[in-house]
């Protein structure tokens, strides 16, 4: 099973990490971190020799700035970036077809290599299309991308849609994981939980989350 | 002993003091638990609003009432302004990263450093001034004059401005429901203030009649400000099922 990245959030995954050949969406408000997920996904798999292809509606600079200020290392090598500017492939907004053909083609490419394709595009591809579309879009998308020994990890950003269509997505997916911002009190805090995850059974516990310059720390969370 | 008008005047200024450490309390709080630089300086930039517009309205209820000098209230308001641009431009930016276009609302990214050296230069003159006429005994209120005035002014207005244009643009553009309510509540806020502070107050002749109403404009303003800190980012809470949920491992 491929590694998160984050050993801490691999033992929740039940010690080993994603399902192979899984479609996980990280689900959480903007600024939360939920990006970074997919920059350790995407340099564990670097380091591990995988195929790994980020997708993002962001600039390469912007995303590298982004992934030093968390820490994260970038010695293992840059993924394939498909990029709004910087990358290997222009990425488009308004170009959904070409999205999905460059996403199989890289996959083709590199066929019988392990392979982690990461998009951070999903918010903004659901305030341009109507749901159905991205739904129909995601659902053929996934049937190829699983004829190929990849893992695909999407985020998702909460309050920017509406409840149902969130729903939607989640079950559109293997894996779920949820970062939110959860009020205790006078308190605020950002708690994890693994809404679902394909091959692993149901965990209905919430876990604290925080960023240090070497990682990411997970533990269960009590009162 | 102080007079009832003393009294007045400290209950509006603890009133003030009370609603708005609640407010920077709340920002600060969701500041810490955000991961995220832009948002995190978001969050920061209510805070610093709540922090300098009590300490704003307390000094300018000191001059008015009790003659304390200028010099400070021009540095108190400073501070408000300046964090009001802070947030402005964090909020701008925030917008950018939502918009799925990617969109620099008004060519933001590059108006705001000249925004900024304006307001620079103008508070290095200022400063300049007031620093020169301390030092030389003269009357700090009666300096710079004519055309030179409007110094004074720049710093406190450019902020000003630039989020009466810069919030609504954004605030029609964004499809986040979340950023719209954020500014939608600082809109009332700003409103509250607008009315009391700039419209109601000055129908009063007495010099406390005027403070008050404007104490009474920015306390209320205060509970709007409270409602744009908690809309910054959703929050959830943890349903009383899951709470007594057994099979939970982590709920012990």
């Amino acid at each position: 099973m491929p590694s998160s990245g984050v050993p801490a959030l691999d033992k929740v995954l039940a010690g080993e990490g994603f399902p192979d050949k899984s479609t996980v969406l990280v689900v959480g408000p903007p600024g939360i971190g939920k990006e970074t997920l997919g920059y350790w996904f995407t340099q564990s798999g670097l380091a591990q020799g995988d195929f790994c292809l980020y997708v993002t509606r962001l600039s390469v600079k912007e995303v590298l700035q982004d992934e030093k200020g968390f820490g994260v290392q970038t010695q293992n090598g840059d993924p394939v970036w498909f990029a709004s500017e910087g990358g290997r492939i222009k990425y488009d907004v308004n170009d959904l077809a070409g999205l999905s053909f460059n996403i199989k083609e890289m996959l083709k490419q590199n066929e019988g290599k392990k392979a982690r394709v990461v998009v951070d595009v999903l918010s903004s591809l659901l305030m341009l299309n109507p749901p159905e579309t991205i739904y129909r879009f995601l659902t053929q998308l996934f049937a190829d991308v699983k004829q190929h020994d990849a893992v695909f990890l999407a985020t998702l950003e909460e309050g920017m849609h509406p409840p149902q269509v969130i729903a939607a997505m989640q079950q559109l997916f293997d894996g779920v994981v949820e970062m939110r911002l959860y009020e205790e009190g006078l308190r605020v805090l950002p708690l994890l939980r693994i809404r679902k995850m394909r091959g692993i059974p149901p965990q209905p516990g919430y876990y604290n989350f925080s960023f240090t310059k070497v990682g990411m720390e997970v533990s269960p969370y009590g009162k | 002993m102080a007079s009832s008008s003393d009294i007045a005047a400290i209950m509006g200024a603890a009133a003030m003091a009370l609603t708005y450490s609640y407010v920077a309390y709340w920002a600060f709080e969701i500041r810490r638990a955000l991961a995220v630089r832009l948002y995190r300086t978001q969050a920061l930039g209510v805070g610093l609003l709540a922090v300098s517009l009590p300490l704003a309205q307390i000094y300018y209820t000191g001059s008015t009432l009790y003659g304390w000098p200028p010099e400070l209230s021009f540095v108190s308001v400073l501070f408000f302004t300046l964090s009001l641009l802070y947030w402005t431009n964090t909020s701008v930016r925030a917008a950018r990263q939502s918009d799925p276009l990617l969109r620099d609302t008004l060519g933001w990214s590059r108006l705001r450093f000249l925004l900024l050296a304006i307001i620079l230069v103008t508070v290095i003159y200022d400063s300049g001034n007031i620093v020169y006429n301390i030092l030389n005994g003269y009357a700090v209120t009666g300096t710079p004059t004519g055309v030179l005035a409007i110094t004074f002014e720049i710093p406190a207005l450019v902020p000003l401005v630039a989020a009466a244009i810069m919030l609504p643009a954004i605030g029609l553009r964004t499809k986040d429901p979340t950023l719209r309510k954020h500014l939608l509540w600082f809109g009332l806020f700003a409103a509250f203030l607008f009315v009391f502070v700039e419209v109601l107050s000055s129908a009063f002749a007495n010099p406390l009649d005027s403070v008050l109403t404007q104490d009474l404009g920015i306390v209320l303003g205060g509970y709007c400000l409270y409602r744009s800190a908690r809309s910054l980012v959703p929050l959830n809470r943890i349903s009383a099922d899951e709470e007594t949920d057994p099979a939970s491992p982590q709920r012990k």
